[in-house]
């Protein structure tokens, strides 16, 4: 492999455990686009919810453990870019390392808390996914498609995370109100993105534990409006809304389903390496 | 004078001051000070967690945790123990289950609300990395978990501690059970030994063992054979 870009990487706990498609989809991607991923050693749980209260710094730890880590590793193969694919893991990751990066006393203080590792100094960057492989440029992603899914109709869902909220100023990878960047990537893999208005509605998060309802309700709206525009599948870029979604599609006729697959495993299959797709889709 | 203040140390067992010598254990100093144990002693060799100790001393704000039997009384000590954490064991059956962190944390979901503080590594007589631990369970790296854990008493000093109210030493055990189940060769003896007590190679002996008089057994465990 020609490495053209090598980054640190962070996986999160729900690509290790619920979905090693996303990561192993994304691995063999970026074997092909010379993108070296180079995991974050020890990496901690994100922290799941960033904290909502500005004083509760209890709650940025778990990130901020790895963010040392990062740092320390970065160190070594001489990067800032920490890289993470799970949509609440860049959410909580971007949204403390903006405001370590902003509040000097909060960062006082998580550091002084931690005082069995090196202190953080914020000049880490958290880069999603889809803004490297747009940094590398989709024009050089086109290049190496060796299987350009032609015809192929996809339905880009961004969900929430992705794209807000937008304090601190930096969280969204694109415009939240009209994104681009997962329709970019549809079109370099040669597939056809559909337009459907449902692409940056929430998908219901957390209600699925205590009230499923309230994510069946949202995510067969998601689903039919995606059918509507006549996709053959949806593009998610987080476990969690795949988690919903495929939960929706369950309550849904076979008819009126629409499979859903991470957007590492078109592109997988569109460079012509392993994309870990189901054999149902 | 001050050669007597160095051989005697002040401790303040649950608020009452004692001089004991300060060569003692913190086990050792409680029985000086007249107390017998009936509870939190166990095994004196620091091998079974039962005499987990937390203290403070004077002027410094950290809240330590020792073993009772392992750790010498120092000046102005101020000593509790907790011979016993509550805590209820979940009930698993590992043939039922696969070696995965979905397993461990459908019995102890509360390792989902780890805040990352570390502070349960701090409480760890045993110097166990009591949070990479738990936070290896999560990244679905059981291995490391397993091994990181193999010292652990399960004293639960890091269980009292955690503001998450995680009972980490039973998630341990959970994922050492289904480690050594499912991830590692079976060792070969073993299996071989389970063999011969089925086959009640070791029957007769036991049935002697059980029939023989206190007396007796006391006369042969005096003449056994110490291993070197």
């Amino acid at each position: 492999m020609v490495i053209m870009v090598e980054v640190l990487y962070y996986p999160g706990c729900s690509l290790r455990n619920t979905y090693p498609e996303f990561e192993k989809s994304t691995y063999a991607a970026c074997e092909k686009l010379g993108i070296n991923l180079v995991e974050i050693p020890e990496w901690n749980c994100c922290g799941v919810v960033p904290s909502l209260a500005a004083d509760n710094v209890m709650r940025h730890l778990g990130a901020v453990r790895s963010f040392i880590k990062a740092q320390e590793k970065g160190k070594e193969i001489g990067t800032n870019v920490v890289v993470t694919l799970c949509s609440m893991c860049y959410n909580v990751l971007k949204r403390v390392n903006l405001i370590l990066k902003e509040q000097v006393d909060t960062l006082k203080n998580v550091n002084d808390f931690i005082d069995d590792q090196p202190d953080y100094v914020p000049e880490l960057e958290i880069v999603h996914f889809l803004n490297l492989l747009k940094n590398v440029g989709f024009d050089k992603v086109k290049e190496r498609i060796v299987t350009p899914l032609r015809g192929l109709k996809v339905a880009p869902y961004y969900g929430c995370a992705l794209l807000r909220p937008d304090r601190p100023e930096g969280v969204p990878i694109d415009d939240p109100e009209n994104p681009t960047v997962i329709e970019d990537l549809i079109r370099s893999i040669g597939a056809e993105p559909v337009e459907f208005p449902f692409r940056t509605e929430c998908c219901g998060n957390y209600h699925i534990v205590f009230e499923p309802s309230i994510v069946e309700m949202r995510t067969k709206k998601i689903i039919g409006s995606a059918r509507l525009g006549k996709a053959d599948v949806i593009l998610s870029p987080c476990p969690l809304c795949t988690y919903n979604l495929q939960h929706g599609n369950e309550t849904l006729d076979r008819s009126e389903q629409v499979p859903v697959v991470f957007f590492t495993q078109l592109l997988a299959l569109s460079l012509g390496v392993k994309s870990h797709l189901s054999t149902e889709i | 004078m001050s050669e007597k203040k160095k051989t005697m140390a002040t401790i303040y067992i649950m608020g009452k001051a004692y001089k004991v010598p300060s060569t003692l254990t913190i086990m050792e100093s409680i029985e000086y000070a007249g107390y017998r144990f009936i509870r939190g002693c166990g095994c004196r060799g620091g091998f079974c967690g039962a005499c987990t100790t937390f203290y403070r001393i004077k002027s410094d704000y950290k809240l330590y945790v020792d073993l009772a039997c392992q750790k010498r009384v120092e000046d102005e000590m101020y000593i509790v123990q907790l011979p016993f954490i509550p805590a209820e064991k979940p009930k698993w059956d590992l043939d039922k289950m696969k070696p995965t962190t979905d397993e461990v944390i459908r019995v102890f979901p509360e390792i989902t609300r780890c805040l990352s503080c570390n502070v349960c590594t701090e409480a760890c007589p045993q110097d166990i990395e009591v949070m990479r631990a738990i936070q290896a369970i999560r990244r679905g790296d059981l291995e490391d978990a397993v091994n990181l854990t193999f010292d652990c008493v399960a004293c639960g000093a890091c269980s009292i501690r955690c503001p998450a109210e995680i009972t980490h030493y039973q998630a341990f055990q959970l994922a050492r059970g289904l480690y050594g189940k499912y991830r590692t060769i079976p060792s070969k003896h073993l299996l071989k030994r389970i063999e011969e007590i089925k086959e009640g190679k070791f029957d007769d002996e036991i049935t002697r063992l059980v029939n023989t008089s206190t007396e007796k057994l006391e006369e042969e465990y005096k003449k056994r054979e110490v291993e070197k």
